[in-house]
């Protein structure tokens, strides 16, 4: 199975650049697609100034759009409709926004009537099917569908893909099968989507009623289902981001998206209805007692595009940041599993002390938990590990601070998420620190930091820079007290200065054990440098997946120019005369049994 | 309610006078629409998908004018935006798997199979790099998509020929590793 690494390079080689070449009549067409987009955009926005002579869209261009759209709101359409009550046809191809094509590969002109069965495939974005009844189907790109008249209705066959049907009000029904799923509504505006493990629907506006085997499930505006947990992946205003009237979809979302109203899951199995009509509601039995509970609480989704910044020159805030004050709890933009993670007391990864249990919370501080990535909660779908949400909880004024960022917000995700989970104890792999064989280099030593100092990213990498050379020798610096790190060129650096025998969990992502028979209370003054490499977790990863490490974290003025440093492993034994030995260590994993998206406020 | 209020953000954003504001605009757009469409489509390897990639960034631009950086190097701040919001495109993509590509819909069963091998692969390997992150993705795509020199991409994302030597070959045997891992070339 495995190749040698040349063959591999071949591979990557063939492959990056294998669309490299964009075809120019497509790229041309795209590009006047979104110029027409983006002058809609200008019109738009309520507050954006009128296009004036300085505005270099071309006048031509401007009136050739304006009038495409007068075409096709007020004659396209019913000209498409007189032209399908004089013909057999179900539907007529509106192919002003899009290319649709018949299974034979002959490409539908406008106005093209579409017969009973016909499969029909749209090859661009925004294609556009006008049924009989009045009602648009608008096709994603690479989307089949074909039609058939129900015995109350129409119904359309979605074989592949997404549409948008805006369903004219009517005597009957109009009916989306796929393969797993019937829709039915009257009179509304709903997108459907089918794909190889299943299918989703997602209502803009009105209601429509969702049948998957014996389960019927009814849909309001902004609500989606699917009969698959993996495919429910985005929010809707974020599912119907390729139709061309997007944004006036939005706008209509938005209108229902108050709160939480947006909701998201598999559908119920007929046994889960059953359990959700029980008195008590026996599926979340593990919620905690009346006294366990906030108050109130509001759980709503960060938009992704606009993830809170931490306050300019402040630290603590902005996404991931968690406060309480006495009575409230604030969760700004954490992941569902980080804040399982913090319900069920465990710290951020890089916290290895006391089995990674959280050392607690203090009224009023802002404290950064990270994001979850995997490291303690396992299981779930991926959006637990991806979307954010904000939490604003009410709870009693008496409720200290360890009782509301646990059993009170364990309680909150049990109800509102329907979080179900269980502990799990795992060997993994660890390393212990023991002497190294030709004896501890360390010199012991003690702290004199600057009084003046205060820490922060950039203080903090001058105070290295100007200590580095100092700290390589054991003597005493003005470093700040502890160990700090910075980047140098490719290497990482640590200065330690009046500091214990180093703690390196936080740089490898698993427990490092002292074994040393160091006395705790022993100082030391060193300097550790070593080359950062893959294996490296915490804000050491982040620095290599970052990017190019930037003056916030770089000391050197030219990076290329630092010669590479040992591994980790060969510094510890030569800086600090340590050795690295690995091994094994339990670690405690909260896995997920059941979640769903939060139910409204 | 003047139009100054969305003009001001623009002008705040790429610091230029009010009347010239939507003619930069244009003028970004005419300059780049295509390096961020090139972009997009290297990486997706789909026209659409290109589409509405560029349609994306182009759009967040006129919306907010979301970095000063726009104004200091506005290609290789839409070329970084391309680059993120591909691999944003990939990841959803991963979690989207579609039922049939256009190409399997119009080509006749006959079809070659190695042409679905090179698309598997690129796939593949482009969603290792979004494994890999951002950062690495932007020099990749420069290289092999763009055809780009170490000296343009140092250029054009700001730092030094070495850094980006550098950057490619941990790249490069970091995405070796990865396509070891994943089996690639296995079927070549």
């Amino acid at each position: 199975m495995n190749r040698c690494p040349r063959q591999i390079d071949e591979v990557i080689d063939a492959h990056l650049g294998l669309y490299a070449d964009a075809p120019a009549g497509d790229m041309q067409q795209a590009q006047e697609r979104a110029r027409l987009r983006l002058l809609e955009e200008t019109q738009r926005l309520p507050e954006r100034r009128p296009l004036g002579a300085g505005f270099a869209w071309p006048r031509t261009f401007v009136l050739a759009s304006a009038a495409l759209a007068v075409f096709v709101l007020t004659i396209q359409t019913p000209g498409i409709r007189r032209v399908l009550t004089t013909s057999s046809g179900l539907a007529a191809a509106n192919s002003a926004g899009g290319d649709l094509y018949r299974e034979s590969g002959t490409r539908l002109a406008q106005g093209d009537p579409i017969a009973r069965s016909e499969r029909v495939r749209s090859r661009t974005a925004n294609a556009q099917l006008v049924m009989a009844d009045g009602s648009l189907i608008e096709m994603r790109a690479n989307s089949e569908l074909s039609l058939e008249p129900a015995d109350d209705g129409m119904t359309i066959r979605l074989g592949t893909g997404s549409i948008i049907v805006n369903a004219a009000k009517q005597h009957g029904h109009l009916y989306v099968t796929t393969k797993d799923v019937l829709v039915s509504v009257v009179g509304t505006v709903f997108l459907v989507n089918a794909e190889s493990d299943g299918s989703s629907v997602g209502v803009i506006e009105g209601e429509v009623h969702v049948r998957e085997g014996a389960v019927e499930t009814s849909l309001r505006p902004g609500q989606q289902v699917s009969t698959n947990r993996k495919i429910v992946a985005r929010p809707l205003r974020e599912a119907i981001a390729w139709s061309g009237n997007a944004d006036a979809i939005r706008a209509i979302l938005a209108n229902f998206e108050k709160g939480m109203a947006m909701t998201a899951g598999p559908l119920k199995s007929a046994a889960e209805k059953r359990r959700v009509v029980e008195p008590g509601g026996a599926q979340s039995g593990a919620v905690a007692a009346a006294g366990s509970e906030f108050d109130e609480a509001s759980i709503k989704p960060c938009d992704p595009n606009n993830v809170p910044e931490p306050p300019a020159g402040a630290r603590g805030g902005g996404a991931n940041s968690f406060q309480m004050t006495p009575g409230r709890t604030h969760a700004l933009c954490l992941t569902l599993a980080t804040l399982i993670r913090t319900a069920y007391g465990y710290a951020p990864a890089n916290f290895f002390s006391n089995g990674g249990r959280s050392p607690g919370f203090n009224f009023n501080n802002v404290y950064g938990l990270g994001v979850e990535d995997g490291q303690r909660v396992r299981g779930g779908p991926d959006w637990v590990r991806r979307d954010s949400y904000t939490i604003d909880a009410v709870a009693p004024d008496a409720a200290d601070a360890a009782t509301m960022s646990g059993p009170m917000l364990r309680a909150l995700l049990e109800k509102r998420f329907h979080l179900q989970a269980h502990i799990e104890t795992e060997q993994i792999p660890a390393f212990d620190l023991t002497i190294a064989a030709g004896g501890l280099k360390m010199k012991e030593g003690v702290c004199t930091p600057d009084p003046s100092f205060v820490r922060t990213a950039q203080s903090t990498n001058a105070v290295i820079r100007k200590n580095l050379e100092a700290a390589r020798r054991g003597a005493t610096t003005t470093a700040p007290c502890g160990m700090a790190f910075a980047v140098n060129g490719a290497n990482a650096v640590a200065v330690g200065a009046g500091a214990g025998v180093p703690s390196l969990s936080g740089v490898f992502g698993v427990p490092v054990t002292d074994r040393t028979g160091i006395p705790t209370t022993a100082r030391f003054n060193y300097a550790l440098e070593f080359s950062l490499d893959e294996t490296m977790a915490g804000p050491l990863a982040r620095v290599l997946t970052g990017g190019i490490p930037g003056p916030d974290v770089q000391i050197a003025s030219d990076p290329s120019g630092v010669p590479p440093a040992p591994s980790l492993f060969t510094a510890v034994e030569q800086q600090l005369g340590l050795h690295l030995e690995p091994s094994r260590a339990p670690r405690e994993f909260i896995v997920i049994d059941r979640v769903d998206r939060p139910t409204a406020d | 309610m003047s139009t100054a209020n969305v003009s001001g953000v623009i002008v705040k954003a790429w610091d230029l006078d009010t009347t010239t504001v939507e003619q930069e605009f244009e003028r970004v757009f005419r300059e780049h629409y295509q390096t961020v469409y090139r972009t997009a489509y290297g990486v997706l390897g789909s026209g659409p998908d290109a589409e509405d990639v560029a349609q994306t960034v182009f759009l967040r631009v006129l919306r907010g004018m979301p970095s000063r950086h726009l104004t200091k190097n506005p290609a290789g701040y839409l070329y970084r935006a391309a680059v993120n919001e591909s691999l944003n495109a990939i990841r959803a993509r991963r979690r989207q798997v579609l039922t049939a590509e256009p190409e399997r819909f119009e080509v006749p069963q006959s079809a070659n199979s190695a042409a679905e091998s090179a698309e598997d692969l690129h796939r593949r390997l482009y969603e290792a790099i979004a494994e890999l992150g951002q950062a690495d993705a932007e020099v990749v795509i420069l290289r092999y998509v763009h055809n780009r020199s170490d000296r343009e991409i140092a250029q054009l994302l700001g730092t030094t020929r070495g850094t980006i030597a550098v950057r490619l070959y941990r790249t490069r045997t970091r995405l070796r590793k990865l396509m070891q891992a994943s089996g690639a070339g296995d079927q070549s």
